[in-house]
């Protein structure tokens, strides 16, 4: 397994290096930090010495050596804005994020596959037909939105649950719910027909002929080979549940990384977004790494690394 | 992926018992579907000649009125006006156009670039392929929403703006699907007979490959004008879309998110209107793929 991991990996490191040095380009692009910083009276003098501190008077490709250098180290310079390093301004803001999006993924989990699997074995029926609706609003529906509508009713009307901020356990609700919106759906939806596809198979007769309970059926039978078709799927929504957090940290303020890139793209505080930026290339590179690997545990037929 | 197996609607079904079949899809679906569709693009197109009332005009007498349903709403302002007092339907109509025109300026050039760069990876294979995948893997890893607030601080919000960064997000899962039909395409006999009477690359591609795609490729395409609908009033909803004294569903939803406690029909209104397109789109696209080819079931957003 080890030789086919090796040649992933590399191309893994590949698409960080290139992230990151998009990024670098990038941020360089949107111009100069010091002009958004600069007191309005600063001095001519006052505004080099500033450059000069910062590195940005190196030229481009010595600037771009070090910045290299630096995330070898995970040195990545101080914020601008903050001045504390920026390694620990990202990394401390990087948990409410992951908790977020694995609050979220439970939730696609533990709501899209039982529903899927039950109106799959319940397909025509209402709660199918229910599921089914519900699936489709739910694409349709922008997260921002439906941020804004929960908010506005369990917050603001009901006063059940907090606006936005971190807190304990009922800050995460609304957030959570927010972020999972869409994968649940899509979810429920691909479990669904999986589940109908597998079904349909021969030896799901042949186990109900043997008089197997219907339960074990559907759960050691059907739904393992169900699920097979949808941990690519699963692996993708993970890695997007990192950028579609983004926006829902806007809109329940949520001190994560994502609103901490947002902020400060703005303010042109370049270490900061290419810290940011790394980890989320980085999260991305790891889950599809996790999810070839996860193939293997699922059903040994397929091996990792085979050129598909 | 894209080659899965029979199609649902024709599977037995092991659990049948008594039941009455409740579809989501019927004939009367569609043609509710296309008659809402042909309404949003009627809209889009002539959105200025069919609305009530200018939406820029500014009416502070008349700020914060409620839709007409409401005790206080009436009719001159059938869904309300918001807090500069313009008026809401007015301001919706106007809205579709930028929706439309992200669909007709995005949905094209993604599925032009994604499918060229497909059919290439998957006729080449090698180092072709390579570098075209590892591009698509650089796209997943770099989120949309990110080059937008990149192009936001280099440039001055517009649409163009908005349909880089969407052509950018979308063209990769084009490229995924066709480089994977190419492969299969590739061993077919009528492929090879191609070649064996001297058919160059392009021409093979061109006339013998391209036409067994294109099926899955509008497919595809169809189902991704609801994420470009979606994203777009996504972008401008966070001040990284179009500019902000432009009319478009996502900048009225945050115009409208200051007031919501009390104007809920500010932000409720234009997500509506977002939700119902998005959803006939996608209906639509269901249809659509159920039509041209059963097989292509597994085509996801």
């Amino acid at each position: 397994m080890a030789a086919h991991l090796i040649p992933r990996l590399l191309q893994s490191i590949a698409v960080v290096f290139v992230v990151v040095s998009l990024v670098f380009v990038g941020s360089r692009l949107i111009g100069d930090p010091i002009e958004a910083y600069a007191a309005r009276n600063a001095t001519e003098e006052a505004i080099e010495a500033q450059r000069d501190r910062l590195g940005l008077l190196d030229p481009m490709i010595v600037q771009y050596g070090n910045f290299l250098w630096g995330v070898l180290n995970l040195d990545f310079g101080d914020s601008i804005f903050s001045e504390q390093p920026a390694w620990d301004e990202v990394s401390s803001r990087m948990w409410a994020t992951v908790q977020l999006s694995l609050a979220a993924f439970v939730l696609i989990l533990a709501v899209g596959v039982p529903v899927g699997v039950l109106a799959a074995i319940r397909r025509g029926s209402i709660p199918d037909l229910i599921a089914r609706l519900f699936a489709l609003v739910s694409q349709a529906m922008p997260n921002f939105w439906l941020g804004l509508v929960l908010i506005f009713i369990f917050a603001v009307q009901l006063g059940w649950l907090p606006t936005s901020g971190k807190g304990g356990f009922e800050n995460l609700i609304l957030p959570a719910i927010t972020l999972a919106g869409f994968g649940m759906a899509a979810t429920m939806r691909l479990t669904r027909s999986g589940m109908l596809e597998v079904l349909s198979n021969d030896y799901i007769r042949t186990a109900q002929a043997k008089g197997l309970a219907q339960r074990t059926v559907i759960v050691r039978h059907a739904l393992r080979n169900a699920l097979l078709g949808l941990v690519t799927f699963l692996g993708i929504t993970l890695a997007q549940l990192l950028a579609g957090s983004i926006i829902v940290e806007v809109v329940f303020a949520w001190p994560g990384v994502g609103r901490l890139i947002f902020r400060s793209i703005s303010l042109r505080d370049f270490p900061l977004i290419q810290v940011g930026v790394l980890l989320i290339a980085v999260w991305f590179v790891v889950i599809n790494i996790l999810v070839d690997l996860s193939y293997n545990f699922l059903d040994p037929r397929i091996r990792v690394g085979s050129d598909a | 992926m894209a080659e899965s197996q029979a199609p649902s609607q024709q599977v037995e079904d092991p659990f049948a018992g008594r039941r009455r079949n409740w579809r989501v899809r019927s004939p009367k679906t569609l043609v509710a579907t296309l008659s809402i569709l042909l309404l949003f693009i009627v809209l889009g197109l002539f959105g200025p000649h069919i609305a009530p009332e200018d939406p820029f005009k500014l009416n502070l007498v008349g700020r914060l009125q409620p839709p007409f349903f409401e005790a206080e709403g009436s009719l001159d302002h059938p869904l309300g006006t918001d807090d500069l007092g313009r008026d809401t339907l007015s301001r919706l109509i106007y809205g579709a156009r930028i929706s439309l025109l992200a669909i007709v300026m995005v949905i094209p050039l993604a599925t032009v670039i994604g499918s060229i760069l497909g059919i290439l990876a998957g006729w080449f294979g090698g180092w072709t392929s390579r570098v075209i995948m590892a591009l698509v893997d650089l796209q997943l890893a770099m989120p949309a929403i990110l080059i937008a607030v990149f192009l936001r601080a280099i440039w001055e919000p517009s649409l163009s703006n908005v349909v880089i960064v969407l052509v950018f997000a979308l063209w990769a899962t084009f490229a995924r699907l066709v480089r994977g039909e190419t492969l299969g395409l590739k061993e077919r006999e009528f492929v090879l007979a191609a070649r064996t009477i001297g058919a160059n690359d392009l021409r093979i591609m061109v006339r013998h490959v391209l036409p067994s795609l294109v099926n899955s490729i509008v497919i595809l395409a169809t189902l991704n004008v609801a994420t470009v609908v979606i994203a777009e009033a996504g972008l401008s909803f966070l001040g990284v879309g179009i500019p902000q004294d432009s009319i478009s569903w996502g900048i009225m939803i945050s115009q409208g998110r200051g007031v919501i406690v009390t104007a809920w029909w500010l932000v409720t209104v234009p997500g509506i209107a977002i939700i119902v397109v998005s959803l006939v789109v996608n209906l639509f696209g269901d249809w659509l793929r159920d039509f041209l080819d059963p097989q292509l079931r597994n085509i996801q957003r």
